[in-house]
């Protein structure tokens, strides 16, 4: 047998057995980043996302947009100690949140693309921000959340609902930057400063190194000494596969008025318009669930997983107070077994109807029954220990796998859809939205939750509702129906692959200490 | 449902769409992670990374071939970026240590066990530089063409078959003591 062959043998006897921990936190990972489209791009899957992003016809100008506010007004907080640079640098981002417009001329050169150009225009106190380029125009407004697009190949003008936020320390111009530049790169920043004088005016130059290994990317920032406001940046960075270099060049200039409109930025006005703007009736829906999320602030949500033999394959945990969460998660494999864990749904179920309190006082109190993962979310980052042989701890932004009651009875649901009736809603007093691909069913005898949902493959079904101590509604059944099809789309089978059983409690108290990182880390020490 | 109705829907923020490329891949593509590390934690994050970017990128996302040596392309290109980076952090830290740490795929405490089959292959594999090991990985494992390897790697044909030609010899003779 030759070696090739042999290779070829171990690949095909070759297999894994994959905890559903690490399923979770792909999955739920890369969820978020479905839902968050150029919000949450974290690594270079690509040969270079930098290409990739400059690319993007639609997204050229936006990413150029958010890299130079990143560079502007974010940057400043990677770096070490706040020496006087880092203060003074600070106080730019304080300027330029006081003019009325600012405009920017930007060229972009990339090894592995052409040279592109584009200009731009900032509104911070109504939070507009615009471009145009060779290939189209935007013009977002976030305080509407409107978002237009200009696209001269297609001819059209196409509004779309805003999702992103804009806000100087939200996440877009942070995850651009890491994106592009790579987190290690940007974590480390080294920020210098020196007077120039140029034309008769005396200039502050801020140079902002990162480096990561042998990557290095550099800033150059000219502000005037006078005003603070910046007159010109410069950016050299390798991309974090090393393969090319980026420079971006780009002049700043104030101007008292910039373009209220896509069509001020030299749009024609025949052009077709598409409009994508949630309706009325769908934007009310979603406000509705928005509401009833709400009333959920502090409590405690228990998620019994599992298939539908009674098997339990995993138990979640959950506090959740406002802007912060706890989440824990319980597990037990076949092949070997650590942490708490009732191998019959039915005997905990019942366990945890019959004690709730108590159960929850001995998974915080009792080492034998303690938790394979906590994560803690904070309001910013989610802070993750791991247990085990080899315990672990990350730090990571996003929610990941924290579970609230929203993702069980009140999906977020974009309101980009339409109000719908079919037999089924009909039948059962349901209003239908259809939004994102998927059928929304919701109840409004029961508190609005979302009864059912259906995107053509999966179906998830509420079977059973409960109610909390002060009356508010919740699921706490729900059943999971994987629907086969084939290649035309043609149901070949439907099975319930899994039941997810609910227990919420409403809380005003926490224990001590549930939401101190410190505590946490503590848990694998 | 194939490659392409997979990305379509997956284009349209069908969730369950992408749970579905993640499952039919996921084994394969952990798989092709260890072989290329010999490392789980960096076979976990290789994975992980890829489809959160898949996902990030869904809906400008063109398949023009099988998304499978797409994704496998991508793991490679990831696993080398992260040991590129752990190689580098791991400079500053003891040598002896390094060297008398070996990893034990099958420990139960990990989010991965592996068989016996991919330990001895992932062991095996690890002695040869690194990209003789990718190109015999993506060829072998992933059941990609030599061209389409060129293509996604930037380097000539020629080149591909030349360090899966020393790799495999390589592998003669670790192999033949081992199998």
């Amino acid at each position: 047998m030759s070696s090739a062959e042999k290779i070829k043998k171990l690949f095909a006897k070759s297999a894994i057995t994959v905890n559903s921990n690490l399923d979770d936190r792909i999955i739920n990972d890369a969820l978020t980043a479905l839902d968050k489209p150029e919000k949450t791009q974290l690594v270079s899957s690509e040969p270079n996302i930098c290409g990739t992003i400059i690319k993007s016809r639609i997204t050229k100008l936006a990413a150029a947009v958010v890299i130079i506010i990143a560079v502007i007004m974010v940057i400043y907080q990677f770096g070490g100690a706040p020496d006087m640079a880092s203060i003074a640098f600070a106080q730019v981002r304080e300027t330029i949140n006081n003019v009325p417009w600012m405009h920017l001329t930007l060229s972009v050169k990339d090894e592995e693309i052409s040279d592109s150009a584009c200009e731009y225009w900032l509104m911070p106190e109504r939070k507009i921000v615009a471009g145009r380029s060779n290939s189209g125009a935007f013009w977002r407004n976030y305080l509407n959340r409107q978002r237009k697009i200009y696209e001269s190949a297609a001819n059209t003008v196409t509004i779309y609902y805003e999702r992103d936020e804009f806000s100087n320390e939200n996440e877009p111009p942070w995850n651009y930057l890491s994106a592009i530049f790579g987190p290690e790169l940007l974590s480390d920043l080294s920020i210098s400063r020196h007077a120039e004088e140029s034309q008769g005016e005396l200039l502050n130059v801020y140079e902002l190194v990162g480096k990561e290994d042998d990557r290095t990317a550099r800033f150059r920032i000219v502000t005037g000494a006078d005003d603070n406001l910046p007159r010109s940046i410069k950016i050299e960075a390798e991309d974090m596969q090393r393969r090319n270099t980026v420079f971006m060049e780009g002049f700043c200039h104030y101007p008292d008025n910039g373009p209220e409109d896509i069509y001020d930025l030299g749009v024609p006005k025949d052009v077709t318009v598409i409009n994508n703007l949630p309706t009325m009736e769908a934007k009310e829906m979603v406000d509705i669930c928005s509401r009833y999320r709400e009333n959920f602030s502090s409590y405690i949500i228990i998620v019994i997983g599992g298939d539908p033999s009674s098997v339990v394959s995993g138990v979640y945990v959950n506090y959740i107070d406002g802007n912060v969460a706890k989440a824990g998660r319980f597990f037990k494999y076949l092949h070997f077994s650590y942490g708490f864990m009732f191998a019959d749904r039915n005997l905990f179920e019942k366990e945890i109807e019959k004690d709730f309190d108590s159960f929850l006082h001995r998974i915080e109190h009792d080492d034998s029954h303690r938790p394979d993962s906590i994560s803690l979310w904070d309001g910013k980052y989610r802070h993750l220990v791991r247990r085990g042989k080899e315990p672990s701890y990350r730090k990571e932004r996003g929610l990941g796998s924290i579970r609230d009651i929203g993702g069980y009875a009140w999906p977020i649901v974009l309101p980009m859809g339409k109000i719908f009736e079919d037999e089924y809603s009909e039948q059962n007093n349901l209003i239908g939205l259809k939004a994102m691909g998927s059928l929304f069913y919701f109840d409004p005898e029961h508190d609005y939750i979302c009864v059912k949902r259906n995107d053509g493959r999966l179906i998830r079904d509420v079977r059973e509702m409960a109610r909390t101590e002060n009356g508010s509604w919740y699921p706490s059944r729900i059943e999971l129906t994987l629907i086969e099809r084939d290649i035309d789309g043609a149901e070949i089978s439907r099975q319930v692959t899994n039941v997810e059983t609910i227990f919420v409690k409403m809380v005003s108290e926490f224990p001590e200490g549930t939401f101190d990182p410190d505590n946490l880390l503590k848990a694998i020490e | 449902m194939t490659d392409r109705l997979s990305v379509m829907r997956c284009k349209q923020e069908s969730r369950d769409s992408l749970h579905n490329i993640y499952e039919q891949y996921r084994d394969s593509l952990l798989i092709l992670a260890i072989a290329l590390s010999h490392d789980v934690n960096i076979a976990e994050d290789a994975v992980h990374d890829v489809f959160v970017a898949f996902a990030q990128n869904s809906e400008n996302f063109k398949l023009t071939g099988s998304l499978k040596a797409y994704l496998a392309t991508c793991v490679a290109n990831r696993v080398r970026d992260l040991m590129r980076k752990k190689q580098s952090r791991t400079k500053a830290a003891s040598l002896q240590q390094n060297c008398s740490k070996t990893l034990d795929l099958r420990d139960p405490g990990r989010l991965i066990v592996c068989n016996e089959e991919l330990q001895l292959l992932s062991s095996a594999l690890a002695r040869l530089p690194y990209e003789q090991r990718e190109v015999i990985v993506l060829h072998i494992h992933g059941q990609m063409r030599f061209r389409i390897i060129a293509k996604s790697l930037g380097i000539s044909v020629n080149t591909v078959k030349g360090r899966y030609r020393y790799g495999i010899r390589k592998l003669r003779s670790i192999l033949d003591s081992e199998i």
